[in-house]
């Protein structure tokens, strides 16, 4: 209960600062203030194409997302249990986790069309994420319980459901976690350079063109409310998968 | 069951010299030696673990169950859960209940593995072994942190579920030989 007060006390306090900033420049161009995007919260429903733009966005960099969660596994399997397959993966990790997003997508974008760019970008970003979590999850697999698997001749699927997942739990929890987050961000960054019509990145992108900074801040706003709703949604999905195994 | 010959060293140090011995279906066995003799490394090679680096064993039933030196029990499962996991749906949950109840485990059922106590974990092991379908049933040190009044119950509940299959045990108590009318194998 403290700790939840402690927070709120926290938010409103760069709620203050905020205003107090807005207050302070004195120029709607510059920074909106937090009232003023209050305001425009309440209209900017209404605009022509917002449930487009939050649907085109949201499936894109949530498909990146799962493709990449699907395809991490997967590849973390296979090198778990064949050391070659980790090191021909080696040079492709590191180039994805080094070379900066932007570059990424200015790259794609003379390969793929701006409307696909986000799902690739967001599965770009995640996919090591996963795989390096997930590899050292197996890595880290107890011998002992596998050695109870092949004793009792589990099948595959029961073997992966009551051995393989418990232990992969905490790393595919932070995997997650991490990655869901991540996606957003990745996601909306190659949105705005590649500005595919009817995407959310498009709609930021012409309120700094238009310099309409209330419809930039409410729009940042609608992404991170999304990406907190989908990445608690995964999570909550994720954490029940497991009280569900765990209990029975 | 029939073990030939098994020589099995780690580091260069012997564990296992020239072990020959050969067990009936269907016999309660007991493998004693001082401790350091490879007794589990034994139990592991005829488990299929490990691999001898010498001798071989012939008529291994496909079918085995164990309780290993360790509980191997996931601390976030339950009983219920830990053990429907290696039987599959071949075991109702109440058929599971029944079996917890026998050792004195009927109000832990769905309790998490982390709040019980070694001996009961132990005895969760043991369930886990017995209610599967196996022909061998293996047993390292399954007694270890029971009391002798639980011990004898769960010897009692192990000899109800076993008749006709084999069981193989090694123990550092020499009583527990005699509780389980088994014959002693010395290696």
């Amino acid at each position: 209960m403290e700790r939840k007060s402690g927070k709120l006390l926290a938010a409103l306090f760069a709620l203050f600062l905020w205003q107090l900033a807005a207050m302070l420049i004195k120029s709607d161009i510059i920074i909106a203030s937090p009232i003023d995007v209050l305001i425009r919260m309440t209209t900017i429903w209404q605009t022509e194409g917002f449930i487009q733009s939050i649907w085109f966005s949201f499936y894109h960099i949530a498909g990146g997302f799962f493709i990449a969660l699907l395809l991490g596994v997967f590849l973390a399997v296979l090198a778990g249990k064949f050391e070659f397959i980790e090191t021909l993966l080696l040079p492709f990790l590191v180039t994805v986790k080094t070379v900066p997003v932007a570059s990424f997508v200015v790259i794609c974008l003379m390969w793929l069309s701006a409307k696909n760019l986000s799902v690739f970008i967001s599965f770009l970003i995640v996919l090591p994420v996963i795989y390096s979590n997930v590899l050292e999850g197996i890595k880290q697999e107890d011998k002992g319980m596998l050695e109870l698997a092949e004793v009792y001749k589990m099948p595959f699927l029961r073997r992966l459901a009551y051995i393989h997942l418990p232990e992969l739990k905490p790393f595919l929890l932070s995997a997650c976690s991490t990655a869901l987050g991540m996606a957003w961000k990745a996601g909306i960054a190659a949105e705005i350079i590649g500005t595919p019509d009817g995407s959310i990145g498009k709609q930021l992108y012409y309120s700094k063109i238009y310099l309409d900074t209330d419809d930039l801040f409410c729009w940042t706003l609608i992404i991170v409310l999304i990406s907190v709703l989908f990445e608690k949604l995964c999570m909550w999905a994720l954490k029940a998968y497991y009280a569900r195994l765990e209990h029975g | 069951m029939n073990l030939q010959n098994i020589e099995k060293s780690y580091d260069g140090k012997k564990v296992l010299n020239n072990v020959s011995f050969e067990l009936e279906n269907g016999g309660v066995y007991m493998i004693s030696g001082v401790s350091g003799r490879g007794k589990t490394t034994l139990l592991r090679i005829m488990m299929g673990l490990e691999k001898p680096d010498s001798g071989n064993i012939t008529d291994i039933p496909e079918k085995i169950s164990a309780v290993f030196q360790e509980d191997r029990l996931y601390n976030a499962f339950t009983p219920l859960v830990s053990i429907k996991a290696v039987c599959g749906r071949s075991v109702t949950p109440d058929d599971i209940r029944s079996h917890l109840a026998q050792v004195g485990l009927e109000e832990y059922a769905d309790k998490p593995v982390s709040q019980l106590s070694g001996g009961m974990k132990r005895r969760v092991s043991i369930v886990r072994a017995i209610i599967v379908d196996a022909d061998v049933i293996f047993l390292d040190e399954p007694f270890t942190g029971l009391d002798r009044d639980t011990k004898i119950k769960v010897i009692e509940y192990i000899a109800k579920y076993t008749s006709g299959k084999t069981l193989i045990c090694v123990s550092h108590d020499a009583e527990d030989a005699q509780l389980m009318n088994a014959k002693t194998v010395r290696i």
